[in-house]
Order: structure tokens, then C-alpha cells, then sequence
């Protein structure tokens, strides 16, 4: 049995399933040959270390289960508060010009209320042939109403008929 | 990531196939993710206790992976287990938080204690008919087992915990890890290689005359 066939063997499968054949052949080698015999011996340790090392379970702590929970929680928090901040990026701009609109719109219609005189308020009573009637539409000249030369021919045309 | 809620279900959780359990949580369901929990935690600190020794990092890997695990349930088809599923998760999860912690080693082999020694010594006696005597000797072993399993890269630590360790079969690191059956025998060849060299390195170590003066 060569030194490279003894080192192969080990490296090949677990210690531990080394077969009682396979271990007397081994243990029979490295009577002979001291660098099988360090490497049986460390594989032989790495096994045994192996096998406390795997012994040694971790419990699952009693409250496990509610501290998964609540941390998948706090990163749906934190997960939605970027999606909001990404929202206001992409709509803000737009979002500001209409509350910006909104604002003046709303100024204009409290400035203009306040500024604007009263509009003075005809009588319902009001008679079309009142004095104040006349003087309000002294400018006017109505349609159906003569020009004053047309009123002054009139005049004269009837003076005439009455002197012939 | 859906919000989760909790609201009635018309179906027992507790008797819900696993992949029923992942397509109400998918929906949100607490109640089914909870039980997911219930059901796996174990497996899932088992395979992070083949990563970490300290319980604070076996937890915190746990926590992670079923994060993880929450957060890809849609990724889930159900064409292998659930179980071989969230037992993948954790693996990487574990070997992601090595990589990228590049944390120092708890302890290596450089930081042999007299107890080590002492272990040591009982090995190299000859008498093994008794493996280790009590459980504070197996303690000491379990804390050595570490020094030298720092050694290793994650995932030859993860190989050869399972198949050397825990006597998990082939097939399933393969489906854990992901690779195929000849990987993970070849892998476990090299690992068992290192693992062994370090074993030897830490007898010289201990055999060494700067060793016995400290």
C-alpha cells in the first residue's frame, strides 16, 4: 500500500465509513510510514471534531417566530416610504403648479369681492317719464322719438298753416 | 413585498400542504407565513449552525433567510420541497454574510488554549473507546472543531459539516447548494483534504517549541 493510496482513501469518503478492512490496512501502513500516519491520525481527529462540532444543535428561541414577523413589517415600512418619496418626485412638480393655481385663483375672488362699489339699484317704482328718467337718458335719441329739426319743421309747418 | 394581514381562513393552517402555506402568504396571509415558520425554523438554524457556532449569528442568519425567503416567495413553484427550498436560502444567505462581512474568525487555529491541549493530548493518547468522556470534553471539541473549520471557505465548511458531520446524503447538499451530485463529491473530496491539512497544521503547531513556551 503506497503513502498516496493511504492519503487518497482518506480524502475520499468520511472517516467514519472507512470499513474495518480499510482501517486495519491503514492502521498496518503507518506502523511503517510516519506521513500516513500524521495524516491518519488528523483525519482521524478532524472526524471526531466533526462529530462534536455537529452535536452542538442551536435551539430555535422561544420568541423567533414574532421577531421574523415583526421585522418583515418594519421593511414593509421602510420599503413604502421610498415608493412614496419616488411618487412625489414624479407628481410634485405638477401637484405644486395646482395648488400654486388654486391659491391665486382663490386670492383673485376675495381681492375683486372687496374692491368692487356697489351697483346702484334702480327703483322698482321707477317711471320711465320721470325727471330723473329723462336726465339719465338725456343722451339717448330713441327710434321711435324725432330729431329736434324734425320736431322745429313741425313747429313751423303749422305756424304756416295757421298764418295762411 | 405584500403586506401581510391576518384575517379567517376556510382551511386549517395547521393542516395546509406546504405549498398551500406559501400561496396564502404569498397573498399576504401572517397566520400561513407563521406557520412556515413554525414548521422550518428548525432546519434553517440547523443549517446555519453548520456556518455559525455563536447563537447571536445562527439567529441573526435565520432571521435573514426567512426574510429572504418572504420576500421570494413568488420564486417558489413547488417542483422540489419547501423544506430543501428554505434550506438553500439559509445556505446562501450564510455564505453571502461570510463573504461580504469578511468578518475575522471567531478563532483559529492559532488560538489554542490549554483545554484544546489538553483535548488534544487525550486524542493523541491512543484510547479512544470513549470519544469524549463527558460533554464539558465535548464542548472543548465543538469549540476546537471551530478553530479549525475557519480554515475553511464557507462552502467547504458547509460540505463537509453536512456529509462528514451530520451524515446528511449527497443528494441533498446537492440540492441544497444547488449543484450537481459530482460537484458536491468532488468538493467534499477537497474539503475533507483541507480540513485534514489543517488538522495536521495544528498538531505542529502544537508540537512546535514557540507553542510550548506560550
Amino acid at each position: 500500500m503506497s503513502n498516496n493510496h493511504i492519503i487518497q482513501m482518506l480524502d475520499e469518503r468520511p472517516f467514519d465509513n472507512l470499513s474495518n478492512y480499510e482501517v486495519e490496512r491503514a492502521e498496518s501502513h503507518i506502523r511503517e510510514c510516519d506521513e500516513c500516519r500524521s495524516a491518519f491520525d488528523a483525519a482521524r481527529i478532524a472526524s471526531t471534531l466533526l462529530t462534536a462540532r455537529s452535536r452542538q444543535t442551536a435551539e430555535v428561541p422561544p420568541f423567533f417566530n414574532t421577531r421574523v414577523l415583526a421585522a418583515i413589517r418594519e421593511r414593509q415600512l421602510t420599503a413604502d416610504g421610498p415608493a412614496l418619496l419616488k411618487l412625489w418626485r414624479a407628481a410634485g412638480a405638477l401637484i405644486s403648479a395646482m395648488a400654486l393655481v388654486l391659491v391665486v385663483l382663490t386670492g383673485m375672488t376675495i381681492f375683486s369681492r372687496n374692491s368692487l362699489a356697489p351697483v346702484p339699484q334702480l327703483s322698482a317704482s321707477h317711471n320711465l317719464y320721470s325727471a330723473e328718467y329723462v336726465v339719465l337718458r338725456s343722451g339717448d335719441v330713441d327710434e321711435d322719438e324725432m330729431a329736434n329739426d324734425q320736431v322745429l319743421d313741425t313747429v313751423y309747418d303749422l305756424e304756416d298753416d295757421d298764418g295762411q | 413585498m405584500k403586506p401581510i394581514r391576518s384575517d379567517t381562513l376556510s382551511i386549517e393552517i395547521e393542516q395546509a400542504s406546504d405549498l398551500e402555506l406559501v400561496n396564502l402568504a404569498r397573498d399576504g396571509d401572517e397566520r400561513a407565513f407563521e406557520e412556515i415558520l413554525r414548521r422550518y425554523s428548525p432546519k434553517v438554524f440547523r443549517v446555519a449552525g453548520r456556518f455559525f457556532h455563536q447563537q447571536a449569528a445562527i439567529e441573526d442568519a435565520a432571521q435573514e433567510a426567512f426574510l429572504k425567503a418572504y420576500t421570494q416567495l413568488s420564486s417558489f413553484e413547488g417542483r422540489g420541497s419547501l423544506e430543501g427550498w428554505l434550506g438553500r436560502i439559509t445556505a446562501n444567505q450564510c455564505i453571502n454574510m461570510l463573504r461580504s462581512a469578511k468578518r475575522r474568525p471567531e478563532s483559529t487555529v492559532s488560538d489554542l488554549t490549554d483545554r484544546d491541549d489538553s483535548w488534544l493530548d487525550y486524542q493523541m493518547s491512543g484510547d479512544s473507546t470513549d470519544r469524549f468522556q463527558s460533554s464539558e470534553r465535548g464542548r472543548d471539541a465543538a469549540d476546537l472543531a471551530e478553530k479549525v473549520l475557519n480554515e475553511l471557505s464557507p462552502e467547504d465548511r458547509l460540505v463537509v459539516m453536512s456529509i462528514d458531520g451530520e451524515q446528511v446524503p449527497v443528494k441533498d447538499v446537492a440540492e441544497m447548494t444547488g449543484w450537481s451530485e459530482s460537484k458536491v463529491k468532488v468538493r467534499a473530496f477537497r474539503a475533507r483534504r483541507r480540513l485534514r491539512e489543517a488538522v495536521e497544521k495544528l498538531l505542529e503547531h502544537r508540537r512546535s517549541p514557540v507553542h510550548e513556551k506560550g
